[in-house]
């Protein structure tokens, strides 16, 4: 019998729920994510996705309740944003821009020679290493989610949450995330995919969770994303109306 | 197995952070100006016949003082450029310089009258020249009088009598006063007339160094 690698900690919600002001954004959320398993979310625009996630993240007050179960000591946890803006005038290169996620030191005082190894690794892993000299405002939005995607890899995360980094992504891009993701996988990380492309999902994920304010269906893919499910979270109008 | 529970961030660390450095700076600030306070407290340096153009004279007192501070500079000028000439109080109110011309703010500020006034001293080496301001509203505005002293050597080089800065002094006589038949620091001061000083960003530097 094949033993499974855990590595990440099983990520646990009850209860979840989050109001800003009147408006209810998250309503009695229950989740887990389980080490060496790709968990995604699904759905519609405002459905309260990003709030899910940044809550994973202690961002936002919540209540219920999250909880990280660790093996053995907590680990560590890698984020990739949805998108960053940097202003065109700041004089930042890309592998200045991974140090002051990865370092210290402030970046205008170099890079640390520990993170320098690193950098240029994960930089190469994600195909930007040819890049790294070049100013992190003229890249463009596929190659800025690489960046993005790199920093998170230092250090080698234990769990890993992602905010739809495929916005904007070439095909090169998106065939190389999920190939580092199929690795991180393997090596039993636990990973949270914000996700929009359905078809990705569909094929990718072991476990999808479809949010709208409350949970519309949670399961294995091939098991919960009918076209019933996706119509009902996809289509403004109700779902009889819509057929 | 290590179960960690996600506490939203409350930012305590940050807040207490900028309000002990708040705190700090403030304090610095206040450390500091309570130090220099001391330092630059111009009525100590004050003799007994002086008065601060700042602190003390009243708000019609100080413009006219502060006028006069002004126009004496002009005055001076005036002279070294029509040596031996001075100007008459009469030439600068058509000149429009204040205090001696005789304006909508003039009526406002106690309606001083100048005019000439003989020191007793000039000579060929000694330069005198006196204008006395006499108020014609004692509640509103004292009378001023501006003293000009120089010297010439035999060569004819210019200098000022020994510790002076300038070559005038302004002096304030609040009520009735009398003018001595020859004028001087001393005979002023034996009159009752106050010597008024006006302190430069020079002056405070010089006090502080002292």
């Amino acid at each position: 019998m094949e033993t499974k690698i855990t590595r990440g900690p099983i990520v646990n919600c009850a209860n979840l729920s989050m109001t800003f002001g009147k408006s209810c954004v998250l309503d009695k959320i229950d989740f887990t994510a389980k080490p060496g398993e790709l968990h995604c979310i699904i759905g519609p625009n405002g459905g309260g996705k990003s709030t899910f996630v940044k809550s994973l993240l202690g961002q936002l007050r919540h209540e219920g309740s999250i909880s990280l179960e660790w093996d053995n000591q907590p680990g560590r946890i890698g984020y990739v944003p949805q998108t960053i803006e940097v202003d065109k005038t700041v004089p930042l290169t890309v592998e200045n821009f991974i140090s002051l996620c990865v370092q210290n030191r402030p970046a205008f005082l170099g890079i640390s020679k520990r993170v320098k190894k690193e950098i240029d690794s994960v930089l190469e892993r994600v195909n930007m290493l040819h890049k790294k000299k070049l100013l992190f405002s003229e890249l463009s939005g596929g190659e800025r989610q690489r960046v993005l995607f790199a920093q998170a890899l230092i250090p080698s995360p234990d769990l890993l949450i992602l905010d739809e980094p495929m916005n904007s992504i070439d095909r090169t891009g998106a065939a190389i995330f999920s190939g580092i993701i199929d690795d991180l996988k393997k090596e039993g990380v636990t990973v949270i995919w914000v996700h929009h492309d359905l078809a990705q999902v569909r094929e990718k994920a072991d476990v999808v969770t479809c949010i709208n304010r409350s949970i519309i269906f949670q399961g294995v893919p091939r098991d919960v994303m009918d076209e019933k499910h996706l119509l009902e979270i996809f289509t403004a109008q109700p779902v009889q109306e819509a057929i | 197995m290590g179960k960690v529970q996600v506490v939203p961030l409350r930012q305590r660390g940050e807040i207490l952070f900028v309000m002990v450095s708040t705190a700090l700076i403030l304090l610095v600030a206040a450390g500091l100006i309570a130090l220099k306070k001391g330092k630059t407290d111009t009525n100590r340096s004050l003799k007994g016949y002086q008065i601060s153009g700042i602190t003390g004279l009243t708000g019609n007192n100080q413009g006219i003082f502060t006028d006069l501070y002004t126009a004496a500079l002009d005055i001076e000028y005036y002279h070294q450029t029509n040596h031996p000439g001075w100007p008459t109080p009469e030439q600068m109110d058509i000149d429009k310089i204040s205090p001696f011309v005789q304006d909508q703010l003039w009526q406002t500020r106690g309606r001083l009258v100048w005019r000439e006034q003989p020191t007793g001293t000039a000579s060929t080496l000694v330069h005198t020249k006196a204008y006395v301001g006499k108020t014609a509203q004692e509640s509103v505005a004292g009378s001023f009088l501006v003293l000009f002293e120089h010297y010439h050597s035999s060569d004819g080089t210019y200098y000022l009598a020994g510790g002076k800065e300038r070559p005038y002094s302004i002096w304030f006589k609040a009520d009735n006063f009398d003018l001595p038949a020859t004028i001087s620091e001393g005979t002023l001061i034996q009159l009752g007339w106050k010597e008024v000083v006006s302190y430069t960003g020079k002056d405070q530097r010089k006090e502080l160094n002292r």
